[in-house]
């Protein structure tokens, strides 16, 4: 590698991973908004829709400008009886957390810039997806810090719970997890990607790959058992309803939540909606074909805007709209899951803490064993 | 000095110190996030190296899964450091562990041959055999190893993981013995 095309790597990489930083961040607020205008028309009510820039209501969409405001003046509080290290740095961890594993996801294929091919994934590692895996398995640290530190039985159980779910829902979703490495024989998101997208046919001629002729090659069409395991058990790791027993308000007033006000505070939401945008990313990338629009891959936008005698744009500029519509599309399906996690909050009941660790032992990990053996039996008498 | 050998030595330097501060704590529960912290730190090491898929594991298997545990035990026995008893080592203890240190050399040059083998190859060639790699990718790495060359280690830890089930199992049933029938 010469030492200019280092030097464009190396910008690029940062370029990406800020970029990166800088969607999943927008996430929390936006999500806070559209949480409780949907929570308000479950529930019958208007929702705040006041709140506006310049006398514009945009539907209250200044809404969350304004609690970032309130939540960044409002008095810095420690209680005294906290263990202070930890009480401060538990909300830090659990934000740091999300946002590192946000770094994980495609964005596209690559575009070129200077000669050089840039791979449109801010961190691209040999063990591919199982970084985001890591980050989400990290993730509760912050939760049973908080709990722990806030020296409050509350606090205490909440932070307990958390861990205790963490650990019961993650085996789970690793199980769920397998069946689509032997399915793709790949860890690479970019490469798990392609595989949904295209195929190489008789001619030696890489098109569009379908799945029985008409539908996307998605893996949800594979595995559809791998599918649903994922989507319950990112429930559970977000901490989301209906499996947000970490917090409980009902019986534990708000579980490690009880001591914090202010912006520590929302830096825990900021956490847990970010890291509901990463798992959604991975869950898109892994079953519905990431950045590619069904029916219509990248490859051929950038064949048909650049080749042949009406060529729009040279083929560059082509790797640019693919990225940015590729971008768009993967901001479609994200959002898809994203507004299902609001909508499941408001539909389903929480859980009692003995039938969430009924669903977790009894239920969830014996399906995902079975369809592991399954699959792998499949797997088998395909290949060999 | 290149970028990732100053990155190496920092981490490096930051684990050992870390691990110092970690085994001099008085509550259970900053000596068990200290070690998360070192486990990351560790991680970065083995990314540096180019392993991956091994910095991946280390943080899902160790940080992730076994370190939930250790403190969510930590954390519902909640003991504060006063309580706890920081006794001497008897001499009952230094015999057993000398014991213990002797019995896994032993078995670790069985379970280990592969290892073995291929540092004998790096000193003098010919003498043991190179590790299999068949790919450029960690992953597929690690699994033809898994396969090849470690293979009885790695079937004994399916045991070792029995006698942690059966152990478990033992507890449970002493304690429901216990219990009454109501």
């Amino acid at each position: 590698m010469t030492d200019s095309s280092f030097q464009i790597q190396l910008i690029a990489t940062l370029l990406k991973i800020l970029l990166m930083i800088v969607i999943a961040l927008q996430v929390s607020p936006i999500m806070t908004w559209v949480e409780r205008r949907q929570m308000a028309l479950i529930q019958r009510r208007v929702g705040p829709n006041r709140v506006g820039i310049f006398g514009f209501r945009l539907l209250g969409l200044g809404q969350p400008i304004a609690d970032a405001l309130k939540l960044v003046f409002k008095e810095d509080f420690v209680p005294r009886h906290v263990h202070r290290f930890f009480y401060l740095s538990a909300p830090i961890i659990s934000a740091t957390i999300a946002i590192i594993a946000v770094t994980g996801i495609p964005l596209g294929r690559h575009v070129m810039v200077g000669g050089e091919v840039i791979n449109l994934q801010a961190v691209s590692l040999n063990a591919g997806f199982l970084f985001l895996f890591a980050m989400s398995a990290v993730g509760v640290f912050g939760v049973a810090l908080a709990g722990w530190s806030s020296n409050n039985k509350y606090a205490l159980l909440g932070g307990l719970r958390a861990s205790a779910q963490m650990i019961s829902y993650e085996i789970a979703m690793g199980m769920s997890i397998v069946p689509l490495v032997f399915l793709y024989g790949e860890l690479d998101l970019q490469r798990i990607i392609e595989w949904q997208t295209y195929a190489v046919n008789a001619q030696g001629v890489v098109e569009n790959k379908l799945f029985l002729g008409f539908l996307p090659n998605w893996g949800v069409f594979y595995a559809p058992l791998s599918f649903v395991i994922f989507l319950i058990t990112v429930f559970a790791e977000t901490n989301r309803l209906p499996f947000d027993l970490a917090e409980g308000e009902a019986e534990l007033v708000a579980g490690f939540l009880t001591e914090y006000g202010a912006m520590r505070w929302s830096l825990f939401f900021l956490g847990e909606y970010t890291m509901m945008f990463t798992l959604s990313a991975l869950m898109v990338c892994l079953f519905f074909g990431g950045y590619e629009i069904p029916y219509l891959p990248q490859a051929k936008i950038v064949e048909m805007l650049s080749s042949g005698d009406a060529a729009l744009v040279t083929q560059n500029v082509a790797l640019w709209i693919a990225a940015a519509l590729g971008l768009g599309v993967l901001i479609v399906k994200i959002c898809f899951f994203l507004f299902l996690f609001v909508q499941v909050r408001f539909t389903i009941p929480r859980f009692r803490y003995d039938q969430l660790m009924r669903i977790g032992w009894y239920y969830l990990l014996p399906i995902a064993l079975a369809n592991l053996v399954v699959m792998a039996l499949v797997t088998a008498l395909i290949r060999f | 000095m290149d970028l990732s050998t100053i990155s190496f030595l920092i981490l490096g330097v930051l684990a050992c110190v870390l691990t110092g501060v970690m085994i001099t704590r008085r509550w259970p529960v900053s000596a068990a996030m200290l070690l998360i912290a070192i486990f990351a730190l560790l991680a970065g090491m083995y990314g540096l190296l180019d392993a991956h898929f091994a910095a991946a594991a280390q943080i899902i298997v160790y940080a992730g899964a076994i370190m939930v545990v250790f403190v969510f035990v930590i954390m519902l026995l909640n003991i504060p450091p006063e309580e706890l008893r920081y006794g001497r080592v008897t001499l009952m203890e230094w015999v057993l562990t000398a014991m213990g240190v002797l019995a896994a050399l032993w078995f670790g040059t069985r379970i280990g041959q592969g290892y073995l083998g291929s540092i004998a190859e790096h000193l003098v060639p010919g003498l043991g055999r190179k590790p299999f790699f068949p790919e450029h990718e960690n992953v597929k790495n690690v699994a033809a190893l898994m396969f090849t060359d470690y293979l009885w280690s790695f079937e004994l830890i399916s045991f070792l993981i029995l006698a942690a089930v059966v152990g478990s199992i033992v507890i449970a049933k002493k304690r429901s013995h216990n219990v009454k029938p109501a």
